[in-house]
């Protein structure tokens, strides 16, 4: 009986503490904006061969490498890489974008946004917003794949199962040129940066995160973190082409503090990534 | 004599036979070793990498680094100098030039010695949970048959009188390779190039799109052919070979879909394998259960068209004109959007730039002068001729039904019908409205001749016969 009263006990006060810092968690913001260390090379225009009454309106070009206002490079993605079994705590807030659509709309013959993340709770809404038919070929690593048609006008909902650990492509088999890259992740930590380079991650749990940075065209960016007058900096080491980045040695540790983290308004991405294939 | 004398015997026997094959092995090894003669037994071929095939014994950390790999190391030092602007930097990097070599030399022999001894794991997990060509083996967790796949796997040879073994080597593995990649001596000859079965895509099947196809599917295409391609009916075959075959091409498809999930744990997610049961159960299993529940995911249309149930002759005729004009215009159309590849004729030409998911990344520019030593260079796919009358996948309208409801897996051509957490791009009825109007393709032009008797009669008044 007295065994039973202390096994209790110890329940109450594990529960208790346990409770105590889901409450007492502490949350960061992460932001930053990246650009293009050097000149951008043209965008090469695509090849429209198909349904040009809607698809040949204005010159379309591939959106490998996007650069915008002030050198701005778009289309980055920074998520946090979990270990094996491993949980993070998710803010509140996040319960009302589990439950937001994520949106890739077909526009004028391209996906709608070229690259973003999706959470596995959230749905991905495959659209087509053009009076022409369009498919979504997804061929998820280890996932299941599929191949809608999407006629003009329609919407076919499809739901991600397994978090992956590096973006997706996302096709069209009637438009050869049209390609969007997709994230699934377990978590809602992740970012693709906009046209101006910028990106922003809210409601960070207070602690050192593991972040993997990505670019369709280079691959993994090598993060790398300092501390400057006791702020946290961020910024992607330079390469050549001898050196070989990986997975692993190109993830960089971020220690997250409460409120705003701002890791750099100009983390220079050198142009040595984007030549050469 | 009692059961367990009887279990004991066939115990020893069994024991017997495989210390002889063990003996066996090791002697051809020997051989094979001694260099004297280059006979040892057939390997499956790793999807990944030759290295460890060729240096099987060789210990991940007596390999060297290369000249050609050194020259990289320096072209890319150099490359960095030249970038540099600032005098004073480049002064720098000069003076520091040969250890930077070395460091940097030392990193590549680093990541080449790691991934060689990824790949010797890749390999003792793949044996372990396959055997080899010769001596195959499978957990039951695998749901495979072991005896008939006994039957298929081997060198060629007939026992015991009628017993046929190694049907896979004697029908099948100079398209579809010992590994069953699909690129064996004759794949190159040949227009669409075998199928490469490890990454476990099968395009012509009854069940949904990404299903595995069932026993019964693949029996079909073993018994049948593939008309339009180089796969050649076997019929002739007994109903147990085939059977047997089938059993094998499953095993390997299964072995290659472990091998690329394991290539992608050690390789894409960086991660260390355990070379444990459980974990290897543990990526068996995946692939297992999406074999063993194939059946449950069979496509049944649940209508038929109205002309089929109709009874009276012009009804039918006319419920099935009507179909093939809404077809037709569904084909046209933006909502079944076929014309888009299969062209306003139907004759296939209306797209230029496909290609299937075995040929989409082997982007010649992409991978530059290393495009030269593929194998199998890139094939290109062409949408079906539908003017033709010949149907991969089988001419039935529920073959064709089938094709268009769920797509095809590995092809880009996408799926109409619903799947699961989305509606039907079209229903049914529609379906099978294209389905008859692509029935009617290869006919076209004729439907509109009068019936045979009147063509006579007229044909006689005017004093010739057709």
């Amino acid at each position: 009986m007295l065994r039973h009263c202390t096994l209790i006990c110890l329940a109450t006060v594990l529960l208790l503490s346990a409770g105590g810092t889901a409450r007492g968690q502490k949350w960061g913001d992460l932001k930053g904006r990246f650009v293009l260390d050097g000149t951008a090379p043209p965008p090469v225009e695509l090849d429209v061969n198909k349904d040009q009454e809607v698809c040949g309106k204005e010159k379309m070009f591939s959106e490998e490498l996007v650069v915008g206002d002030g050198n701005g490079l778009a289309n980055v993605f920074i998520y946090v890489v979990l270990e094996r079994n491993q949980k993070i705590a998710i803010h509140p807030d996040y319960e009302a974008v589990a439950k937001e659509e994520r949106v890739l709309d077909n526009v004028n013959c391209h996906f709608v946004p070229h690259a973003q993340t999706v959470w596995l709770r959230q749905t991905l809404l495959l659209k087509n917003s053009d009076p022409v038919a369009h498919n979504s070929k997804i061929d998820p690593l280890g996932d299941t794949p599929t191949n809608p048609l999407i006629p003009a006008g329609g919407q076919v909902p499809w739901q991600f199962k397994k978090s992956q650990g590096l973006p997706q492509t996302v096709t069209c088999s009637i438009h050869g040129w049209m390609k969007a890259w997709v994230l699934p992740l377990d978590h809602p930590y992740a970012a693709v940066s906009g046209p101006d380079g910028s990106f922003e991650i809210k409601n960070v749990p207070v602690g050192e995160h593991t972040f993997q940075l990505w670019h369709e065209r280079s691959g993994y960016l090598m993060g790398a973190a300092q501390q400057k007058d006791g702020k946290l900096v961020l910024s992607v080491k330079p390469k050549t082409a001898a050196t070989k980045v990986t997975k692993k040695s190109s993830q960089v540790k971020l220690k997250i503090a409460e409120g705003v983290n701002d890791v750099g308004q100009e983390i220079k991405v050198s142009l040595s990534y984007f030549e050469g294939r | 004599m009692c059961p367990s004398d009887a279990g004991e015997r066939r115990r020893v026997a069994l024991e017997g036979r495989r210390r002889r094959a063990a003996t066996c092995c090791a002697l051809l090894w020997l051989a094979a070793a001694a260099g004297c003669g280059g006979l040892s037994a057939p390997q499956f071929r790793l999807n990944m990498e030759d290295i460890i095939r060729e240096t099987p014994d060789k210990d991940p950390d007596e390999f060297r680094i290369t000249g050609r790999e050194r020259e990289q190391v320096r072209q890319g030092l150099l490359e960095e100098m030249r970038r540099e602007k600032d005098p004073q930097k480049i002064e720098q990097l000069e003076a520091n030039f040969g250890a930077a070599l070395d460091a940097g030399t030392e990193e590549v022999l680093k990541l080449k010695r790691d991934k060689i001894k990824k790949l010797k794991i890749l390999n003792t997990a793949l044996v372990a949970l396959f055997g080899t060509p010769d001596e195959p083996y499978v957990f039951p967790e695998s749901g495979l048959d072991i005896k008939k796949i006994r039957l298929a796997a081997g060198p060629a040879q007939t026992v015991n009188s009628n017993v046929r073994r190694g049907l896979y080597r004697q029908h099948c593995v100079h398209c579809h390779g010992i590994s069953g990649d699909g690129a064996g001596p004759t794949a190159v000859f040949l227009n669409p190039y075998p199928r490469d079965y490890r990454q476990g895509k099968f395009k012509f099947k009854s069940t949904e799109f990404a299903a595995k196809p069932t026993d019964a599917d693949l029996l079909h295409t073993l018994t049948e052919g593939i008309p339009g391609t180089a796969m050649p009916s076997f019929k002739l075959l007994p109903l147990d070979e085939r059977e047997a075959l089938v059993e094998y091409v499953k095993y390997l498809s299964m072995r290659g879909e472990v091998e690329l999930a394991m290539a992608r744990y050690l390789f894409v997610d960086e991660e260390d394998l355990e070379l444990s049961r459980s974990t290897l159960v543990e990526f068996l299993a995946e692939s297992a259960e999406s074999w063993s529940s194939a059946a449950e995911h069979v496509v049944r249309p649940q209508t038929q068209p109205a002309h089929v149930a109709a009874t009276d002759p012009a009804e039918k005729a006319r419920l099935l004109a009507e179909s093939i004009e809404r077809g037709r215009k569904l084909f046209a159309g933006e909502k079944a959007a076929c014309v888009k590849c299969h062209g306003p004729t139907g004759l296939g030409d209306s797209e230029d730039k496909l290609y299937d998911d075995w040929n989409k990344d082997k982007d010649p520019e992409k991978f530059g002068a290393e495009a030269a030593t593929w194998v199998l260079p890139r094939q290109q796919l062409r949408p079906r001729n539908l003017r033709l009358g010949i149907y991969r996948g089988g001419r039935r309208p529920l073959d064709l039904f089938r094709r268009i409801y769920t797509g095809i897996y590995g092809g880009p051509m996408p799926g109409a019908g619903p799947s699961p957490g989305r509606e039907a791009t079209l229903s049914e009825e529609e379906i099978w409205s294209v389905v008859d109007y692509i029935r009617s393709l290869p006919y076209e032009g004729q439907v509109a001749v009068p019936p045979p008797r009147q063509l006579t009669q007229r044909s006689r008044q005017s004093g010739s016969l057709p």
